[in-house]
């Protein structure tokens, strides 16, 4: 449903010109859940921002859907990287956010949206600020707001990075089983390499300066369809997590690209 | 047994709370008695000149005379409307010079340095200028009111929508928003707080524009009684306006004060 060709961005800045990725190319197909890992600055929100539309490529092309995308597509939902709830609205207006923006806002697509509260827990906090709220409730709640307006591709800039453990490994599988059970795809990046084995189904590995991508690894088909708890537990999760790590080590030590 | 003892607890706290206040309310009634008192007493006492510095007795039967014949109502109202109207166009004249400013990034980068000459000129300067452009009468004070917070209310709030998280603004481009959205939605009100602390600084602007306005030339209002009691030698007619002038302006702080209460609870309760 998405590719990407040779897709590069540069950052003007009154001091300088900072390549943020260059050659990118990818492929994501319907229903795929694809992770980013990679180190810092490697320009893994840079290429998600791309594909939500946020600014062009500097060269490249975005083809959504067998055509170019050119700014926001209905088709992309966002997830920044922390969850930027409005503090002054309640979470029952926050989640409204999303469908009155898209001009989606009606009694159906607001009963819908209430009904994915509930399903993640959250009904009864409906009515309170986001202040009132836990790390992991927001999330669920940021979560709600992103999926109101219906979006198929869903764009996560690591969504579980601020929770403790044991929250996150919840969470992950709340949010695997809710995007399965929608059939979405899915791209998400994270500094976890276990979450991105457990969640996904092809891991992209970047490195930076500039930001490309180094290797691509596809999940062992053992896993692959598991929830990420179960995934966790089968034998094959640590040889393949073993693999990863010692590219990933690689990547992350200066002046040693061997690409 | 102990919950029993948590409520009389609460209750004895409550309970002092409650004390203290009314010990604060007393405390402050006390000293305005006893500013009228020594007031009074002083100028009878002949320490202080009663001839400029009147008491409150006269002042008071004055205010009487003056409500009797309704001339005081007039005069105040005539300076209470002016102030309101000041107040608001200045207020919601700055925002909405500081929505274009937010609008065009070209426009106020282009108007910068115009905006900090105004805003460090002493508006009151300006008062004969403003004079022959809207007459003498009560157009001149109401742009004499508007133009004291109107430069500082661009300044302020401008520079709040400026300040506004990136991000909130990036959540909603992510669905797509408009300009218009994202100010309706994110901008707009990320800046309210900074908007109601403004309005409270203005009602104070809006007052020193129309009574300096009606300094210059108004022939109604509480300005014209200082300047008119002031001219003949009248001083419990100037002691009674600043009066006047004290209880309207604190009673429009107050309802200033009033509105964001009223905000936050509403914010609160949806
Ligand atoms: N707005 C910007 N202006 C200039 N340079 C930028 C801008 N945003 C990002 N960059 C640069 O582009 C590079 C990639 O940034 P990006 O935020 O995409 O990295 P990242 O992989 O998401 O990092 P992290 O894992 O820390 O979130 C970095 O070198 C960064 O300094
Ligand atoms: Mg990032």
């Amino acid at each position: 449903m998405l590719s990407l060709h040779n897709v590069e961005k540069v950052y003007f800045t009154e001091e300088n010109a900072v390549q943020a990725v260059t050659g990118i190319d990818l492929n994501v197909s319907d229903g795929e859940f694809i992770s980013f890992i990679g180190p810092s600055g490697c320009g893994k929100t840079t290429v998600l921002s791309m594909i939500a539309g946020l600014f062009p490529p500097t060269s490249g092309r975005i083809i959504m859907r067998d055509k170019e995308m050119k700014g926001y597509s209905k088709e992309t939902g966002y997830m920044l990287q922390e969850d930027y709830l409005f503090p002054w609205l309640t979470i029952r207006k926050n989640i409204e956010l999303g469908l009155i923006i898209t001009g989606m806002h009606n009694k159906n697509t607001i009963n819908e949206t209430l009904s994915l509260l509930k399903q993640l827990g959250l009904e009864d906090k409906a009515d309170a600020f986001p202040s009132e709220l836990s790390g992991g409730m927001r999330q669920r709640a940021a979560l709600v707001r992103m999926l109101a307006p219906h979006p198929s591709l869903l764009l996560l800039d690591e969504p579980f990075s601020a929770l403790d453990y044991q929250t996150k490994l919840k969470l992950e599988d709340l949010v695997y089983t809710t995007l399965k059970e929608q059939q979405k795809t899915a791209i998400l990046v994270t500094h976890d390499l276990s979450e991105a084995i457990a969640m996904s189904d092809r891991i992209y590995l970047f490195q930076s300066n500039p930001g490309r991508i180094h290797n691509v690894f596809d999940v062992p088909e053992t896993f692959k369809y598991k929830r990420p708890l179960e995934a966790r537990n089968n034998p094959d999760f640590h040889p393949f997590f073993q693999r990863v790590w010692k590219e990933l080590e690689n990547v992350e030590v200066p002046n040693t690209n061997t690409s | 047994m102990l919950k029993y003892q948590i409520q009389t607890l609460h209750k004895h706290y409550l309970h002092k709370i409650k004390k203290e206040k009314r010990r604060i309310i007393g405390t402050q009634l006390l000293l305005l008695c006893v500013f009228f008192l020594t007031w009074e007493v002083l100028s009878r006492l002949q320490w202080i000149d009663p001839l400029i510095f009147s008491m409150p007795s006269r002042v008071w039967e004055l205010a009487i005379e003056n409500i009797a014949d309704g001339s005081l109502l007039i005069h105040s109202s005539v300076t209470l409307t002016e102030t309101i109207i000041g107040f608001t166009l200045g207020t919601i004249g700055g925002t909405c010079i500081a929505l274009i400013l937010w609008w065009s990034p070209f426009l106020s980068k282009v108007l910068d340095p115009y905006l900090v000459v105004l805003n460090s000129m002493p508006k009151v300067a300006l008062g004969p200028i403003i004079i022959v452009a809207f007459g003498p009468g009560i157009p001149s004070v109401i742009a004499m009111a508007c133009l004291l917070s109107i430069v500082i209310t661009t300044l302020v709030v401008y520079n709040a929508f400026q300040q506004v998280d990136e991000n909130y603004k990036k959540v909603l481009l992510t669905f797509g928003a408009t300009k218009k959205q994202l100010f309706r939605h994110a901008v707009l009100p990320a800046c309210y707080p900074t908007i109601i602390s403004t309005m409270k600084v203005n009602v104070g602007l809006s007052w020193v524009g129309v009574i300096v306005g009606e300094f210059l030339v108004a022939k109604q209002g509480l300005g014209y009684l200082i300047i008119y009691g002031f001219q003949v030698f009248q001083f419990q007619q100037v002691m009674m306006s600043l009066l006047v002038i004290a209880i309207l302006a604190s009673l429009m702080y107050k309802s200033i004060e009033g509105l964001e209460k009223y905000l936050m609870k509403r914010k609160k309760r949806m």
